[in-house]
């Protein structure tokens, strides 16, 4: 048998009369719950159709399905084999084919619906890697004959944010447990979170930064992005302790930047009264902008064990920084060499217009709510980023966690999301669910994972007429 | 708790510096690997479990060490965060203590303590804090609020930070406000298995040897021939008594380096071949400008000498290390007589000057010395300094310490799981 697969018309006459053949055939199977004039499928608007493929042996079509934009679902629809020609795997083939032309289109998520007695499709779509999820958009609330699937082409980005609190005696063995799971199930970063005031009754915390190095070694994979606030600690401290959480994890390190703005927080130092969340973001930029000129205060090759002149390192590679601002006054280099990825990857979640700003500035990760998508991208745009920054959002961490990704990037045009724990969480559950969703492949760094390249730092001097 | 053979005999408690940035440690060797690559660290860790020792110990220095304005290139330069990289090797280890030096200087006590005592947490009561104090503003300008203590200011303020330390650990709520601090908060962090995180100091000074007496679990000690190690321990054990504390309750570990060989002679050419590559023709003229005051780059390595008239006084080339030269022209004059009574270029007397080699010898020598020095009461052990990073511990655990564990002076496993129990067993 030769199949070629083609495109054609979707009013066209094979593809008509494939799809009466496909009629013919279903309408018996739901005679008794519709009535015959209802029994015909809606009728199409061909504007919506995207493309129409159809499959021939020789001359004669035999298979067909398309692609219809339904309200920002890309859904595919009318997959039908001819009798003549089933058991030969001819639906995977068309249902391959129209992913790889959805991807050459820029389409990164496919929806569908069929019926429960569609026993044959169903278990195509599944051995196909289609997720089952509610029905979506138009079929929204028929959960009695529609099973609607879903099926990313691109991964999204999926993130989890753990706290670093839990019961005393198992907090670190639960949450180093989780993050080994998460990171087998092919989530991209797992995200510490901290708070420094008081834990509830019965609970205990852990610094995010050392939670986050003691599962680098044991855990691969998965990035690892501390929760440190710079409201009340040191520039220099926090740029010298995610370098070496990049160095211990091989580069999968990232810094969630985060402020304190509670009395309680101010009491712990005594240094200065609470500040308010604008003035905390102000210094937070301050802080950042430090920190990155401290990553870069090594170059990559500053380390040169030259045995002539005895020379360990070109000092001309190594720079002060000479940070004067309005919060802090940093003279540089860091004590830690460049580490793996040269600029951990800095995320922010963003919780008022100060945080915003400072994420659509700075940030490689962007987290903001569902409904805030446009607004974080209008404003990461506003700042002239040049380089991928990653928008996702948090979403609750619950069992139907499958039916949010499915359409996640059309519900909210973001890139991804993250699963926000409220409590470190037996992990296995979300295994299956998230794996549709995530990438098979296993970047090394995290920088790698977010398509962003690694960074020369920004005091390399090129030699005045040399050419690269 | 292990059986001895011998039980009367005092027990050696032996720690492992990761080599550090200084002409110590030997970066040219063909060996030698890199100082801030986490397999090091793992390396480096594992042989120290391996070896039975109390604990893995790392320096800390917060600003790139500089001469004459620039950075110093001739030494190994840079080093991991120390909490983060202790917290990484507590990961793959399993009885082996993890000090740290940090610096009460430029850190605050919540942030500090809440760090050493969520290293605790991780590594179920592993942790020690070699505290140190700093009046260094070359090191404050990394840091908002810079550091300009004068001595007795900073130790009067390393006394109160490990007070609101303690007071933190044990996770009980804290009202403190003092001469310089206020801390309000509790750390919601669980008592470690071993109380709190072993303390220890290093400072030698009326001030620094009352601190230690008062709050130290160990001393990291200087006074590595057998001499003066007596006269420091007999002081420091009396001291204790004035804390209303046991002789027990405070180990005294000088650091030391050690150059093994199968026979003295190999022992000795090593040792040589590691004197002449820790001080390079370069090495030795920077460690003259710093007595000099001056530059002497146009200097020969291999000749002669410098006038002393040259000295310029008050003059500090060296920056971002503990060493200092108070009588600039006195340090001279007995560089410039030592050279020349026995005929020593400026490399040769830098050599001399700078290597110290306490420990070189075949196998049962250094362990004959180091068990001397513990049975009579020059020290409780050793803090070891290898020269090469990061295998340079591996001959001696392979090597010496078996010989001591036949002696029944060392223990043959872990007495207990924490720092503490193994510190004290």
């Amino acid at each position: 048998m030769s199949i070629e697969i083609r495109e054609a018309r979707w009013d066209g006459e094979e593809a008509t009369t494939l799809r009466l053949a496909m009629d013919t055939e279903l309408r018996p199977r739901y005679a008794d719950l519709f009535s015959d004039t209802t029994s015909a499928p809606t009728p199409v608007d061909t504007a919506q159709i995207v493309f129409t493929l159809i499959a021939f042996d020789g001359d004669v079509p035999v298979a067909t399905t398309s692609l219809k934009n339904t309200d920002g679902f890309f859904e595919v629809k009318r997959v039908f084999v001819a009798e003549t020609h089933r058991r030969q795997k001819l639906g995977a083939r068309l249902l391959a084919a129209v992913e790889e032309r959805a991807l050459a289109l820029g389409i990164t998520d496919l929806v569908l619906q069929t019926g429960l007695r569609q026993p044959e499709a169903i278990a195509l779509y599944e051995r196909e890697g289609w997720v089952l999820i509610p029905p979506f958009g138009p079929y929204a609330g028929d959960t009695e004959i529609s099973r609607c699937f879903a099926k990313a082409l691109v991964p999204l980005f999926v993130a989890v944010e753990l706290p670093a609190r839990g019961e005393p005696a198992t907090l670190v063995r639960d949450a180093v447990a989780a993050i080994g799971e998460f990171a087998g199930a092919g989530v991209d970063v797992a995200i510490i979170g901290d708070d420094l005031r008081t834990a509830p009754a019965g609970q205990a915390r852990v610094d995010a930064p050392t939670l986050a190095a003691f599962a680098a070694p044991t855990v691969p994979g998965i990035g690892l992005a501390a929760t440190i606030a710079t409201t009340h600690t040191e520039p220099f401290h926090l740029a010298k302790v995610v370098q070496t959480l990049d160095h211990a994890s091989l580069g999968r390190a990232a810094w969630q930047v985060a402020i304190s703005t509670s009395a309680e927080e101010a009491a712990q130092f005594g240094r200065k009264p609470a500040v308010d969340d604008a003035e905390a973001w102000a210094e937070a930029e301050e802080a950042i902008e430090v920190a990155e000129r401290l990553w870069d205060s090594w170059e990559d090759d500053a380390e040169i064990r030259d045995r002539s002149t005895g020379r360990f390192i070109d000092r001309e590679r190594v720079h002060h920084i000479d940070f004067e601002g309005r919060f802090f006054s940093v003279k540089g280099p860091s004590i830690v060499p460049r580490s793996p990825q040269g600029r951990p990857p800095i995320v922010v979640s963003v919780s008022s217009a100060a945080s915003l700003d400072v994420a659509a500035r700075r940030a490689d990760i962007v987290r903001v709510a569902p409904s805030s998508v446009a607004e974080a991208r209008a404003a990461i745009d506003d700042a002239g980023r040049t380089g991928a920054v990653t928008v996702l959002v948090d979403v609750p961490a619950s069992s139907a966690i499958s039916d949010t990704l499915a359409t996640l990037r059309r519900d909210t045009g973001a890139d991804g999301a993250v699963l926000v724990f409220d409590e470190i969480p037996d992990a296995t559950a979300f295994v299956t669910a998230l794996a549709p969703f995530v990438r098979r492949d296993s970047p090394t760094t995290l920088r790698d994972r977010l398509g962003l390249e690694r960074p020369a730092s920004r005091y390399v001097r090129t030699l005045e007429g040399a050419t690269l | 708790m292990t059986s001895h053979n011998q039980t009367s005999r005092k027990q050696i408690h032996l720690a492992a510096h990761f080599p550090g940035v200084n002409n110590t440690t030997i970066w040219a060797d063909p060996l030698s690997g890199s100082q801030i690559d986490f397999s090091s660290f793992e390396h480096f860790a594992a042989t120290a479990e391996r070896g039975k020792f109390d604990f893995l110990f790392l320096a800390e220095g917060l600003r790139v060490r500089e001469h004459n304005g620039q950075i110093h290139d001739l030494d190994v330069v840079g080093r991991p965060d120390t909490v983060t990289v202790l917290a990484a090797v507590a990961a793959i280890t399993e009885k082996l203590g993890l000090v740290g030096t940090l610096n009460t200087t430029f850190n605050e006590p919540f942030e500090l303590a809440r760090q050493l005592a969520s290293i605790e947490l991780v590594s179920g009561g592993r942790t020690g804090w070699n505290i140190v104090t700093s009046n260094d503003a070359f090191t404050g300008e990394n840091f908002r609020r810079g550091g300009f203590l004068g001595n007795p200011d900073r130790y009067t303020r390393a006394a109160e930070f490990v007070d609101v330390s303690e007071a933190l650990w044990a996770d009980q709520k804290v009202d403190h406000h003092g001469e310089f601090f206020d801390v309000v908060g509790q750390l919601s962090i669980p008592v470690s298995p071993q109380g709190k995180p072993i303390i220890l100091q290093a400072g030698v000074s009326d001030e620094g040897r009352d601190l230690a007496a008062r709050y130290a679990d160990a001393i990291f000690s200087p006074f590595a021939d057998l001499d003066s190690g007596r006269t420091f321990y007999a002081d420091i054990k009396r001291r204790l008594a004035g804390f209303g504390r046991g002789a027990d309750e405070l180990k005294i570990l000088p650091g030391a380096t050690f150059v093994l060989g199968d026979t003295e002679a190999e022992a000795e050419e090593r040792y040589q071949y590691e004197r002449s590559a820790q001080v390079s023709g370069a090495t030795a003229l920077r460690t003259l400008e710093a007595v000099w005051g001056r530059d002497l780059s146009e200097y020969d390595p291999d000749g002669p000498l410098p006038s002393v008239d040259l000295v310029v006084e008050n003059v500090e080339l060296t920056a971002g290390r503990a060493t200092h030269h108070i009588d600039r022209r006195g340090s001279a004059l007995a560089w410039v007589e030592k050279a020349e009574a026995e005929k020593l270029s400026i490399r040769e007397v830098a050599i001399a000057k700078l290597s110290r080699g306490i420990l070189v010898g075949t196998p049962t020598q250094i362990a004959d010395r180091i068990d001397e020095f513990v049975q009579t009461e020059a020290s409780d052990g050793f803090i070891l300094v290898p020269s090469i990073t990061p295998t340079g511990l591996d001959e001696f655990v392979d090597k010496v310490v078996p010989l001591l564990q036949e002696r029944g002076s060392y223990r043959t496993d872990y007495e207990g799981a924490t720092l503490r129990e193994n510190l004290f067993a």
